[in-house]
């Protein structure tokens, strides 16, 4: 059966909270790192996406993870994963959660 | 005031040194191989298949090219035949006129289990599959003697791990 947009937007969100910066203990999805998640009719998925910092020891680390892992979903076809620093990241993209967890509430 | 400028000069380079020019990539490349097994072939034997998939028009339409690849994997192969019931085994492996053979992908072994599944060994294909034809060698065991040719498809789905500009 065929997955319709919703669900793959769905996957892909569970799996982007699976993954973290080593640094960091919230995921990069309520850290506030993704930006933007396309997905079009023939399950072509873009992810706009930032860091912390644009200091980057482990960026193509973090970039590829989540590559591989959205490439892993079932039914998905392209994954392009694009980083930006603009506008930069600050605190303030963090989900609630995020904030309590490291200690902003 | 010149020291003040290299150290300018330095901070522009870190700064902008981890600034991407490219984005990271992933898409598949499905393949169906089909293999002819010829009228009365012996129980064990080997079928060498060329396979040119055409990987720089590939590359080219999803713009990217060889230099930017990281890696080339298999996601899934799965067989196709009329009949399951006249193999023991069937093995998958790959070569070129330059690069040895590296086995592919593996039948499950169990008896009876039909359709025959394959595993796959997850060895790097990279090489392979950026050459401009690569072989692939079936090595079929068979349960008895067929005195009619019949064919199996292979498809499989290559992974592509890629940057692009």
């Amino acid at each position: 059966m065929e997955k319709d947009i919703l669900q793959t937007e769905k996957d892909i969100f569970n799996v982007l909270k699976t993954i973290y910066d080593p640094e960091i203990p919230v995921n990069i999805y309520d850290l506030g790192l993704i930006y933007d998640v396309e997905v079009d009719d023939y399950d072509n998925v873009d992810i706009k996406m930032t860091l912390t910092a644009p200091n980057c020891p482990v960026a193509d680390n973090i970039l590829r993870d989540v590559r591989d892992k959205v490439a892993e979903i079932e039914g998905v076809n392209k994954v392009t994963v694009d980083l930006t620093f603009d506008p930069p990241w600050d605190k303030s993209m963090m989900s609630e959660q995020a904030k309590l967890e490291l200690g902003f509430l | 005031m010149k020291k003040t400028a290299i150290l300018l000069s330095l901070l522009t380079v870190l700064l902008f040194s981890c600034k991407k020019e490219y984005k990271f990539f992933a898409f598949y490349i499905n393949e169906i191989v089909s293999v002819n097994f010829p009228a009365n072939s012996v129980a064990g034997f080997e079928i060498l298949t060329d396979i040119a998939i055409g990987i720089d028009k590939i590359l080219q339409e999803n713009n990217t090219e060889k230099d930017l690849i990281q890696e080339i994997t298999i996601e899934e192969i799965n067989l196709s035949a009329a009949d399951f019931s006249r193999f023991n085994s069937v093995d998958l492996s790959i070569l070129t006129d330059n690069l040895a053979e590296e086995t592919i992908a593996k039948s499950d072994t169990t008896e009876g289990v039909e359709p025959v599944s394959l595993n796959e060994t997850n060895v790097p294909i990279t090489d392979f599959i950026t050459a401009p034809v690569f072989k692939l060698k079936t090595k079929g065991v068979l349960s008895g003697s067929y005195a009619q040719e019949f064919k199996i498809n292979f498809n499989i789905r290559f992974l592509v791990k890629s940057y692009v500009k």
